[in-house]
């Protein structure tokens, strides 16, 4: 599903350039669920993005699906990620200004989904996630977990393959984190890929695969085939 | 998706109250002055524009060619009418228009005690074929009664005033005690807009009557003028060429001193042409139309300078938005569409506010402007069209930039709020602006300063003579007893100190020219002066001074002259000593001699250059009484004037006026730019006082930690006061040297306006920094202090 061939990033300040990540390889099937990790800095959040098409490598190949994400326009990486990619934060980052209704409504615009099915569509995930009653309240009116909770929904709304976490239970205490992880669990045994980043190794045993990150370089990998 | 934009843009709005009302009010404010500046612009275009055949009508103008340059004037000689149609059958139609200004109608009814008004505009001797040319409506009768002398058509404001309820066809009134005529017509009132405000229009036949010559080709008055009306296949340039062999034709009766031409003027240039006049008084030069519209653009422009330096400053705080709305899917083309949206949101509730704003206040401006205009959102097109048009723009000027640069944020640092203010389009960029907006703030105080300083140059200028205290009363007639009883009478009074009966009053708008003679030598010269008649008191109540000689002694007719020190050196003479002695003659009289000499005084207003002026005794044209006054009696000596005048002149309507008040009126056209200015001025620096607030607290926001930082190491309030200010005098500094040479120059060009006027000094300009200083001081330092006095620790718990 992706294959990340020699990806180089880095930052250029005058005349020194300092590497985020230093010629990643990785490979990752469909189906896998997949947790990064490594210490602050190791690049982990950057390598997310590059997956997530949110950042772009200083060089090397990205295939997704087959297509070679580093020779496409904006316009049709931004199809792809929006077709195919759910994006999960440490901070939720719901729109502050709109209702849990409406957050899981906005991917559902940007997709053109028809107004009726839309609506269904809202249903059925408000139904599954057991959000129901809170269907309009604005974020700030929520617990963390909950945030998450939908911040998760939002993501799975449009039934993406691949789901991208970035420390999804950084904000959470243990009770609501767990809740999270058996989630995400759930989804990966339904169908979807899963990466996420996380410094939790008890996060991590949901997965499985784990990859080590060190100063932008893939220092060694567990499980997987 | 248009409605998640809106939900969001509303609650975005609503939960952001201050920059919301800061926006929307600073643009409103600057729609509202443009939209006021826009129906200001549209009315002095829409001046006689609404007449059919409106662009082949013209007016025949004349210019003086003389020695010390040219003289324009509007008025014909009164064969010139007649004489046209005779030589050019071809054209359509002439007019003859002879606008009196004011008259005393009286209204005459049966055995009714006679009632009496003082019309003081749109008493008019006029010609049918004007209304073959001219729009205006009759309700009854038709102007071929005006064909016929004595008769007389009302519009129907008047005809209500002097018959309420009745009928006014048939009925008699009385013009200036001399003119008895009949109601022939009743004509719809004349709109605002047009420089032809006629009210009560006597037959011109009827000019007869008043002992005019009628036949001299010699004289013009400026407002006896012709209209004519070209057939469709003679052009203006046409017509006018064959003007000076028609001219060469009839003018037979030359006096070799005066050269002149006539000219064609087309109707749609009559209004802004600055070298002649109108019957409306208001002429307005395409120079001002363009500086109105110029300020109307550059308010617009803070406005949205405003709106682009708050939205840009806003952005960090929307990062995150945009950087989630990317994951969600959205293209950079949705969220540009997105930003734009709410851009144009706000356009629009400005629209909504400046609309209110122009309803609750037009009214004023046009009482500031002394204009008769009206604000009617819904029965003008043109307005709807303006609005409409001022949205797109506003929305497009002031959304699109930072549309582009939010939409531009890269999302993966947009979520992490690492957007910086590199990211957030350039602190150099909004620094630009607010530069932008301050020059323009600047320049339009200098421009105030400028007229204000000009405008107080004006009143307290030394006239060379003294306009205090002195009242002026018209004289109805010349009568010797009365004049001389009036005299008498009003000298009685304790409150009275000074009297003079004159053609004028030293200062007044309306003088009198002639040509005279000059004997030096065998050589025989001749010269054009003002005439300004008046008794030998005129000296004395005038306070004027006498360089030579003495001031000549009473009589009634012309027996001895003062001169001016302009004419001693038009007449080559090298002292004023030196004119004493020498003679005069105009008018075929006999030559008569040069007694005095009075130093300088302005007869006419600071515009034009004192002319030569020649005085002299002649009580057959005494229009006017100046009665100085005490004014610590002002309220009884102006009753007893009243009282003896009524009792002197029982059939007319007693009237006075203050001679400052007179002389005031010289300078409305700039006292109405004046006061234009100032709140317009005001305005703009409102608008960028706003933007600068917002600015301000953007950077506090964006540098709570460094305040913080700064305070744990010991930095005063005063400390980071000075570290805002430092950065925003900069910015006012470089908006000065902007503004300055620019505003300089156009308001020099504006003086040149003047003969008289001021020499821009330095003070203007240091004004002007202070002002702009103390102002945007107050601004900064009020948001500045906020977070000076902030605790540190809290400032440093948000990272």
């Amino acid at each position: 599903m992706i294959r990340l061939k020699n990806i180089f990033k880095y930052y250029s300040n005058k005349f020194l350039k300092t590497y985020v990540l230093q010629d990643i390889d990785l490979d990752v099937q469909q189906g896998e669920f997949l947790t990064i990790m490594g210490p602050s800095g190791s690049g982990k959040s950057t390598l997310l993005h590059i997956i997530g098409m949110l950042d772009e490598p200083n060089d090397g190949e990205y295939h997704f699906l087959d297509q070679p994400v580093h020779k496409l326009t904006e316009k049709q990486r931004s199809e792809l990620h929006k077709n195919y990619i759910g994006f999960v934060f440490q901070s939720y980052h719901l729109i502050d200004e709109l209702t849990v209704y409406e957050n899981l409504e906005t991917p559902l615009l940007y997709q053109k989904v028809k107004a009726a099915e839309r609506k269904s569509m809202i249903a059925d995930i408000l139904d599954r996630f057991q959000i129901v009653a809170k269907k309009d309240l604005f974020p700030n009116q929520l617990s963390g977990g909950q945030q998450q909770l939908v911040g998760i929904a939002r993501a799975v709304i449009v039934n993406p393959k691949l789901i991208l976490a970035d420390e999804p239970t950084g904000n959470l205490n243990s009770a609501q984190g767990e809740e999270i992880m058996t989630l995400f669990k759930k989804l990966n045994a339904e169908g979807a890929t899963i990466i996420q980043v996380t410094h939790s190794e008890k996060n991590a045993s949901y997965g499985n695969r784990i990859i080590h990150l060190m100063d932008g370089r893939i220092a060694r990998e567990e499980g997987g085939k | 998706m248009f409605k998640n934009y809106l939900t969001t843009t509303l609650r975005k709005l609503s939960r952001n109250k201050a920059y919301t009302a800061i926006n929307v009010f600073g643009l409103a404010l600057g729609i509202t002055c443009s939209l006021m500046l826009f129906l200001l612009i549209k009315y002095e275009l829409s001046f006689d524009n609404f007449h059919a055949t409106a662009d082949r009508i013209c007016r025949v103008n004349t210019i003086y060619v003389r020695a010390d340059g040219e003289l324009h004037d509007t008025g014909v000689p009164f064969p010139f009418g007649p004489a046209l149609r005779k030589d050019f059958p071809e054209l359509e139609k002439v007019s003859m228009v002879d606008y009196e200004f004011d008259g005393l109608i009286t209204i005459v009814g049966g055995d009714k005690t006679p009632v009496r008004y003082h019309e003081k505009e749109g008493v008019v001797f006029i010609e049918p074929d004007f209304f073959d040319m001219f729009d205006f409506s009759w309700i009854a009768g038709n102007p071929k009664t005006l064909a016929e002398p004595n008769n007389v058509a009302l519009t129907e404001e008047l005809a209500q005033k002097f018959f309420p309820n009745e009928n006014p066809i048939g009925k008699r009134i009385r013009l200036d005690n001399k003119l008895d005529l009949i109601v022939s017509g009743v004509l719809k009132n004349f709109p605002t807009n047009t420089d032809f405000p006629f009210k009560l229009l006597v037959s011109f036949i009827t000019v007869k009557d008043l002992g005019r010559d009628l036949d001299s080709w010699q004289n013009t008055m400026s407002n006896l003028q012709t209209y004519v009306l070209l057939p469709e296949n003679l052009s203006f340039k046409n017509f006018e060429s064959r003007l000076p062999a028609f001219l060469e034709k009839y003018w037979t009766d030359k006096d070799g001193v005066n050269k002149r031409v006539h000219t064609v003027q087309p109707l749609p240039e009559i209004h802004f042409d600055t070298r002649y006049g109108v019957f409306s008084g208001n002429v307005t030069s395409k120079a001002r139309i363009l500086a109105f519209a110029l300020i109307g653009f550059f308010l617009i422009v803070t406005a949205c300078i405003n709106f682009v330096n708050l939205a840009t400053a806003q952005a960090i705080d929307r990062s995150k938005e945009v950087g989630v709305r990317k994951v969600l899917g959205a293209n950079r083309m949705q969220l540009i569409r997105h930003f734009m949206g709410e851009t144009f949101a706000i356009t629009v509730l400005a629209v909504f506010v400046a609309v209110a704003l122009n309803e609750l206040l037009f009214q004023r401006f046009a009482e500031i402007m002394k204009l008769k205009m009206t604000f009617d959102l819904f029965g003008d097109a043109a307005v709807i069209g303006f609005l409409l048009i001022i949205t797109v723009v506003v929305s497009l000027l002031s959304g699109f930039y930072p549309a582009l640069v939010l939409s531009g944020f890269q999302p993966a640092l947009a979520l992490k709020s690492k957007s910086t203010t590199k990211q957030g389009g350039g602190l150099s960029l909004r620094r630009g602006l607010v530069i932008v907006q301050f020059a323009i703030s600047q320049a339009l105080i200098i421009g105030t300063l400028i007229i204000a300083a000009q405008m107080d140059y004006f009143r307290n200028k030394d006239l060379g003579f003294n306009k205090d205290a002195i009242v002026t009363v018209a004289l109805p007639n010349r009568d010797q007893l009365k004049l001389e009883s009036l005299r008498t009478q009003l000298l009685q009074n304790a409150g009275v100190k000074n009297l003079s009966l004159a053609y004028a009053s030293a200062s007044s708008g309306n003088s009198w020219s002639t040509n005279y003679q000059h004997k030096s030598g065998d050589q025989i010269q001749r010269h054009v002066a003002n005439v300004r008649f008046a008794d030998a008191s005129y000296f004395e109540t005038y306070g004027l001074q006498l360089l030579a000689g003495r001031a000549y002694t009473e009589g009634d007719t012309i027996k001895e002259f003062v001169v001016n020190e302009a004419l001693v050196r038009q007449l080559g003479l090298s002292s004023p000593e030196e004119a004493i002695g020498e003679y005069l003659t105009f008018w075929d009289a006999p030559a008569k001699p040069i007694v005095g000499v009075v130093k300088n005084f302005h007869m006419v207003s600071l515009h034009d250059e004192i002319n030569p002026c020649i005085m002299a005794t002649n009580q057959r044209v005494y229009l006017q009484a100046s009665v100085k006054i005490n004014l610590q009696s002002a309220q009884a000596a102006l009753q007893h004037i009243e009282k003896v005048w009524s009792a002197i002149f029982p059939e007319n309507v007693f009237e006075y006026k203050f001679l400052d008040d007179t002389i005031a009126e010289f300078y409305e056209g700039e006292e109405k730019m004046s006061q234009l200015l100032k709140i317009f001025a005001g305005i703009a620096i409102l608008i960028g006082c706003l933007g600068l607030f917002g600015l301000v607290s953007f950077m506090a926001a964006q540098r709570t930690k460094e305040i913080g930082v700064r305070k744990v190491l010991g930095a005063s309030a005063g400390d980071i006061l000075a570290l805002f200010s430092k950065e925003f005098a900069g910015l006012i500094l470089v908006a000065f040297l902007l503004a300055a040479p620019i505003a300089y120059l156009a308001m020099n060009d504006w003086l040149e306006n003047f003969v008289y006027r001021i020499n821009v000094g330095l003070g203007v300009f240091l004004s002007t920094i202070v002002v702009t200083f103390v102002v945007a001081g107050a601004t900064v330092g009020y948001r500045a202090m906020r977070s000076a006095l902030t605790n540190p620790a809290e400032a440093l718990r948000y990272e």
